[in-house]
Order: C-alpha cells, then sequence, then structure tokens
C-alpha cells in the first residue's frame, strides 16, 4: 500500500482534517441521485463523511450511500432513485469497509481502459469535509472489485436490522 | 451453437416446453376452463394505446405462464431471504451466505426454466440471420453474427463462485450481458430474477433482449466491424425518432440509446416469433395476456413514483412499448389488432422488402 493511500485512509478515519481533493474526470453514467444528492447537501454542515457507489445494470440504477455523523454510519441503498433499504451501524464496524472502498477507488483509477462502450459504468463519490473525490469506471473492466465493495457494503445492511 | 444445433430443432421441442410451464402455473390459473377466444373476437379497442394496454395490471393476469413482478419486488424478496441466511448464520462468511442463498433461489427448476429459453431464443436468432436475404447479409457478414451469439455464456450458479467476480448480482433482478476485456461474452442471470413465477414470454423477450446485444451496432463496431444493412436499420431508428435525438448524443458513446434500441428491437421479432409458435396452445385472451407480459417489466411504475429508469441509454417506456413492440406487424396480430400498417413504418434490415419477408 502506497504511503499516500495510508496518509488519505488515516485522514478520512479523523475527518477533521481536510482531505485533499483530486476528481478524477468521470465519464457518462446515469446520475440518479441528485435527488439525494441535494438532500444531502442541505444536511452537509454536521455530515463528517459520504460514500457514494452509484453503478447501472443494464437499464436499473442503484445507489449504495453511506453517510457518516459522529459514531454512527447510516446506510441506504436506492434502486431507481427510490429508497429501498436503511439501517444505522457503529462506525467501528463501518471503518474496514471505508479502508477497503478507498483503496478500491485506487483501483479504479487503474483500471484498464478500453474503446468499447461501457455497458455497465459506475461511479463512486466519497465527500469528507465537503471535499468530493470521485472516480469512475466501468463494470467488466475492473475484475470484480466494484462488485465485492458493492456484496460488502449491503452485507453489513443485511447483517444489521432492528 | 450453429446449423448443427438449429438443425436438431423441431417445433415439437417448444411445444414439450411450454406444456412443462404450463403444467408449473396450473395452480395459478386453470386455462382449460376459460372460454375459447378467437383472435378476431378478442379485437381491443385500445390497438392505437398499446403502451396503456400493456401497463394497466391485469385484474386476472390469464397468461398461463406466469405473470410479472416488478423489479422492485424481486428484490425486496431476494434481500428477505438473504437477510434470513445472515440471521440465522450470523458467524458464517459473506461466501457462506452466498452458496445458501444460491442453494434457495437458482433450484434445478429455475435453471431448467432459464436454459430453455436461452437456447430456444439462440436457435430461433440463428435461423432469423440465416433468413436474411443475401440483400441484407452476405454469407460471410451471416456467419459473422451467428458466430457472435453462439459465443454467448449463459452462466448460472450453483456454485455461487460462478459470480465470485461479480458477487452483488446474486440479488439482484437483472440479466445481464457482459464483454470481459479479453472479449469474452456472457449471459448471466440475478438471483431475484428467479424469484416468483415469472411469464415465460418475459423470460423469453428479456433474453433476446441481452442476446441482441452481443450483435447491436455498438458492439459490432467495437469490434471493428461494419455492416451496410445496420447503418440502414439506424437510419431508420433515426427517422422513426427510436433513438432520442440529443445534441449531446454521441453514437455509441454518451447519451445514446442506439443499442438498447437495437436489441429491444430484435427481442420483439423474436419474441413475436415464438408467441406465434404457441398460438395453438393459447385462446385469444391468454395470447393477448402473454404477449402483453412480454414487455410489462418495462413499463413505468405508478405514476407519482420516485422510480426513475435510465433514460440515457434506453429509450423511454412509451417508445420501447408503443412504438418497437407495439408497431411490430406481428404483435398486433397477435394482440388482435389489425390496424394495417405501411411497410416503411416499421424499421426492418431491408426497408424495400415487405414485412413479411425476412422472418423466422
Ligand atoms: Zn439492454
Amino acid at each position: 500500500m502506497s504511503n499516500t493511500r495510508l496518509i488519505k485512509i488515516a485522514i478520512l478515519l479523523a475527518p477533521a482534517v481536510l482531505l485533499s481533493c483530486s476528481s478524477s474526470k468521470t465519464r457518462s453514467i446515469p446520475q440518479d441521485g441528485d435527488q439525494q444528492e441535494s438532500s444531502s447537501n442541505s444536511s452537509q454542515s454536521n455530515q463528517e463523511s459520504l460514500l457514494e457507489i452509484d453503478y447501472s445494470l443494464d437499464r436499473d440504477r442503484y445507489r449504495l450511500s453511506f453517510k457518516t455523523f459522529g459514531n454512527r454510519t447510516t446506510i441506504e441503498s436506492y434502486h431507481d432513485g427510490k429508497l429501498v433499504e436503511k439501517t444505522e451501524i457503529d462506525r467501528e464496524r463501518f471503518s474496514p469497509f471505508l479502508k477497503k472502498a478507498v483503496q478500491s477507488m485506487d483501483t479504479f483509477r487503474g483500471e484498464l481502459k478500453t474503446h468499447a462502450p461501457c455497458l455497465n459504468p459506475f461511479l463512486v463519490k466519497l465527500r469528507v469535509d465537503g471535499k468530493l473525490e470521485q472516480v469512475s469506471g466501468c463494470r467488466s473492466n475492473d475484475a470484480g472489485y466494484l462488485s465485492k465493495l458493492i456484496r460488502e457494503g449491503e452485507f453489513l445492511l443485511y447483517s444489521k436490522r432492528d | 451453437m450453429g446449423v448443427a444445433l438449429w438443425a436438431n430443432f423441431k417445433p415439437a421441442v417448444e411445444q414439450s416446453e411450454l406444456k412443462a410451464h404450463l403444467e408449473t402455473n396450473e395452480k395459478n390459473h386453470n386455462s382449460r376452463g376459460l372460454a375459447e377466444v378467437s383472435l378476431n373476437s378478442a379485437i381491443h379497442p385500445g390497438c392505437q394505446r398499446i403502451y396503456e394496454r400493456v401497463c394497466k395490471k391485469p385484474i386476472i393476469d390469464l397468461d398461463p405462464t406466469g405473470t410479472v413482478h416488478s423489479d422492485d419486488e424481486s428484490e425486496k424478496e431476494a434481500h428477505e431471504i438473504y437477510r434470513e441466511i445472515v440471521r440465522k448464520n450470523p458467524d458464517w462468511t459473506p461466501d457462506q451466505v452466498d452458496e445458501a442463498f444460491v442453494s434457495r433461489v437458482f433450484t434445478p427448476e429455475n435453471r431448467a426454466k432459464i436454459h430453455s429459453a436461452f437456447y430456444l431464443v439462440k436457435r430461433k436468432l440463428n435461423h432469423w440471420i440465416d433468413q436474411q436475404p443475401d440483400t441484407v447479409f452476405n454469407s460471410q457478414e451471416k456467419s459473422v453474427i451467428k458466430s457472435r451469439i453462439r459465443k454467448v455464456e449463459l452462466q448460472l450458479p450453483p456454485p455461487a463462485r460462478l459470480y465470485q467476480d461479480e458477487p452483488d448480482l446474486l440479488t439482484k433482478s437483472e440479466l445481464l450481458y457482459e464483454r470481459k476485456v479479453t472479449g469474452e461474452t456472457s449471459l448471466r442471470v440475478g438471483g431475484a430474477y428467479l424469484l416468483f413465477a415469472k411469464s415465460w414470454f418475459n423470460v423469453v423477450f428479456s433474453l433476446a433482449h441481452e442476446l441482441g446485444h452481443a450483435i447491436d451496432p455498438c458492439e459490432i463496431r467495437s469490434a471493428g466491424l461494419s455492416f451496410p444493412a445496420y447503418d440502414r436499420l439506424v437510419g431508420c431508428f433515426l427517422e422513426h425518432r427510436l433513438i432520442a435525438m440529443r445534441k449531446t448524443r454521441s453514437e455509441c458513446g454518451g447519451n445514446d440509446q442506439l443499442s438498447e434500441t437495437f436489441a429491444d428491437w430484435v427481442a420483439v421479432q423474436i419474441t413475436a416469433e415464438i408467441l406465434a409458435n404457441y398460438s395453438t396452445r393459447l385462446n385469444g385472451k391468454q395470447m393477448i395476456h402473454a404477449a402483453q407480459n412480454s414487455v410489462r417489466d418495462l413499463c413505468e411504475s405508478e405514476p407519482g413514483s420516485e422510480d426513475r429508469p435510465d433514460i440515457e441509454f434506453h429509450p423511454s417506456p412509451q417508445i420501447r412499448i408503443e412504438e418497437i413492440f407495439g408497431k411490430n406487424p406481428k404483435i398486433r396480430k397477435l394482440l388482435g389488432c389489425e390496424t394495417p400498417i405501411q411497410p416503411q413504418s416499421y424499421c426492418q434490415f431491408d426497408p424495400t422488402l415487405p414485412l413479411s419477408s425476412g422472418g423466422i
């Protein structure tokens, strides 16, 4: 793991410190979450970090969203803009996942690009203290990192519910 | 699957497939109790509003092979099954949970249904290409197209690790055509898609759509190929506004609906033919419901719903159902709509041919 990445993760886990921002260029992906994003903007002042994974599977659009406030992380899953599941977990349980997400974002940046059209694009966004970092990619080109990340995120959602 | 397998195909195969589905779903509707309704007597006043007809959910679905549930319903059910497994087995790893989920959902019966529909659609596609006149495709072009169809591999768990590079698909309601960077193509099925007794004709349409992607103009272009017949067809799609004209549209890139329009267009023709083959087994009303079910999952959600399906890459539900599906002459006939359609009003590979040419 590179020093830069370790520093970045350390910063994320201590969110009072500003994250250095390096937004990557995003390709065209259905951005279904404007509505939810505006709602998260409104509460941004209290929100310490936000991780969003937007992805398409053929005609369906999904979003997995993780919002951290203090010691709690709220997980929401959306399907075509509609909230499907919502739960809350301890920040302690969320931290290893967040670390993995940050590592995956680096992997996505290095993903093999092809000239062929992307059938199932995705976009991962990370915002800490208003600073946004995002990376886009194509599901078929990433050797499964995106899908595994989603599955782990969903596992947090499934394994905690009253 | 090539010419040899097509040669083995007999209509009896379809009859036995249908029989199995009819028997499986007989508990839903006792089709023998229904009065025979001829297509002529079932002509519907809404033949000019196919979208409304398809999307207005019937009180009783007379499609004897099953019905159509929304993706949301299917995924919620899949989530519940997954959650139940996690709760009963809190010490299990995600991989163990996936295996248990797969054995609950990818049952031999569900797998067999997808398997038989997949190979039926492949055979029909193959034959459809073969039947195109030489003015549309020469023999070399035909063999290239058929080879692309043949190479698409159906990947169905178990084991769950078959989707180890895509584990999130297990609880999704999608059928997914995929092309790896290596060029390999596959068709995968989300676990939620297998829940509920889904209409056989919806399965056929969905698989035909996905297999249509294997030969869609963008996939053909990305393989470095070019077919004049495709250029003519794309021109027709644009002329008929089956592809949204946007300033930001880049063909086969952002804001372009070409590949999805093409996949729908292929799927409609394959589904129409398969429906027609079953016309001796379904009475008029059953046939109408079966035809409507084939595309009912393309409908918009309830008015006022927050659901927003993709319209960047896909035509709107109205275009998909009213224009691409509802204006197909064979579909109209099956729906009891005899409204004459001018040859030039429905896109085909060779616009100079009558609509009955190049059929299946
Ligand atoms: Zn498609």
